[in-house]
């Protein structure tokens, strides 16, 4: 085989060096500095993008909290002021509910002593009634006039029966 | 038939006699040749218009520098970036000629045990001498491993020892005999075409074929190899295991 031939060794050797040498400095002068330096900046560009954006996204976080603690403060505040409204309308319907019941209360009870006094009234005339009308049912009856004072005496006692 | 071994000749192209050395320029060091201007080309290209985004040709040289980059990140860790302009080009270099010699009539001088053995003898002693300049002495520790018993050391250190001392062979003589064998298979399956004519041919054809493909898969894994192993011998120079 060719390959063990020694006569060749210097040439392949020599000119392995020559090649590798240049193939070296290629990619040090070339391929180091150009890609090397593109991509180095690229993965800078790259990092620098994403902290920005992990800043944003913390001062938008940030915004989102006050926010959402403006948005809380504001609830709490219009629920306090709801329930010392609500109390305070509860507060007046109660106190007017109490004024008119007590007002009607007193009504009732005025016109509950006028309709007895109304029915007392009424009683009085109808005990006279009934005691004219006695008196007259008996004098025709027995033909003498009775007693005003005996006729008014029983209507009396027949009412009390009756009450 | 041709003979199988007859495309490992090496003819000189232009003689070049040093004194007693023959130092002809050859079709080895043509392949060589076009193997650095095919890095060359791939590069010029691809850092011509360099942009943040990267065109085409771009794409390919980054994909390249990061596919070593990343070996040897991986391998060796962010002290091993110091050698990676080395790495870079040897990866080159052997990717570039194992696959230019899979183009026919094209050279392999990665077929030859002169140029992979002067390689991997060049790393083998670059990655002692880092080993030495960064741990001295201590570097014959790698002979021992850590925590194994001291009774162990006569067996273990001349095993260690021999390991050590054979990785040029084991990393020269990978290259060499693969790329050989690779190709003598293919040499040997096509004049098995030819010899068999139109109808039995065909057979040995799409081996042939089949082969081509599975040749152009392990010029690029054996250049991958060559490179880790490297990385790996340099990750030992500097970590010590």
């Amino acid at each position: 085989m060719p390959q063990f031939d020694p006569s060749s060794f210097a040439s392949q050797i020599f000119w392995l060096a020559v090649a590798f040498f240049v193939l070296y400095q290629l990619v040090v002068k070339l391929v180091m500095p150009g890609l090397g330096g593109v991509m180095e900046s690229r993965q800078r560009t790259i990092d620098e993008d994403l902290a920005r954006a992990a800043d944003l996204k913390a001062r938008t976080d940030a915004a989102i909290e006050s926010y959402e603690a403006a948005l809380a403060d504001a609830r709490a505040k219009a629920q306090a002021v709801l329930r010392e409204t609500n109390e305070e309308l509860a507060r007046a319907a109660d106190a007017r509910n109490r004024e008119v019941s007590d007002a009607l209360a007193r009504r009732i009870e005025d016109g509950e002593a006028r309709i007895a006094a109304a029915r007392a009234e009424a009683l009085e005339g109808v005990r006279d009634v009934a005691a004219d009308v006695a008196s007259a049912v008996t004098g025709k009856l027995m033909g003498e006039a009775v007693d005003e004072t005996a006729a008014r005496q029983s209507v009396d006692a027949v009412m009390r029966e009756a009450r | 038939m041709a003979n199988p071994v007859e495309q490992f000749q090496i003819e000189p192209i232009v003689p070049i006699i040093v004194g007693p050395l023959d130092l002809s320029f050859t079709n080895s060091s043509l392949a060589m040749a076009f193997a650095v201007g095919a890095s060359a080309l791939i590069f010029y290209a691809g850092t011509r218009r360099l942009s943040l985004v990267p065109g085409r040709m771009q794409s390919v040289a980054e994909m390249m520098y990061e596919f070593v980059a990343n070996m040897v990140r991986d391998n060796v860790g962010k002290e091993g970036m110091k050698y990676f302009p080395f790495i870079f080009a040897l990866f080159l270099f052997v990717f570039f000629g194992n696959i230019l010699g899979m183009v026919p009539g094209n050279f392999t001088f990665t077929s030859h045990i002169a140029v992979t053995g002067a390689l991997a003898l060049a790393i083998f002693i670059a990655v002692t001498i880092i080993g030495f300049m960064r741990h001295g002495l201590g570097y014959l520790r790698m002979f021992f491993p850590r925590g194994a018993p001291i009774l162990t050391a006569p067996i273990l250190i001349p095993i260690e020892i021999i390991s050590y001392l054979s990785r040029p062979f084991s990393l020269s003589v990978r290259l060499f005999a693969n790329m050989t064998v690779g190709h003598i298979m293919l040499k040997v399956l096509a004049g098995f075409v030819v010899a068999l004519g139109l109808v039995g041919g065909v057979v040995p054809l799409v081996a042939v074929i089949g082969i081509t493909v599975l040749e152009f898969f392990i010029a690029a894994l054996q250049a991958y190899v060559f490179v880790i192993l490297t990385c790996i011998y340099l990750n030992d120079a500097i970590h010590m295991h």
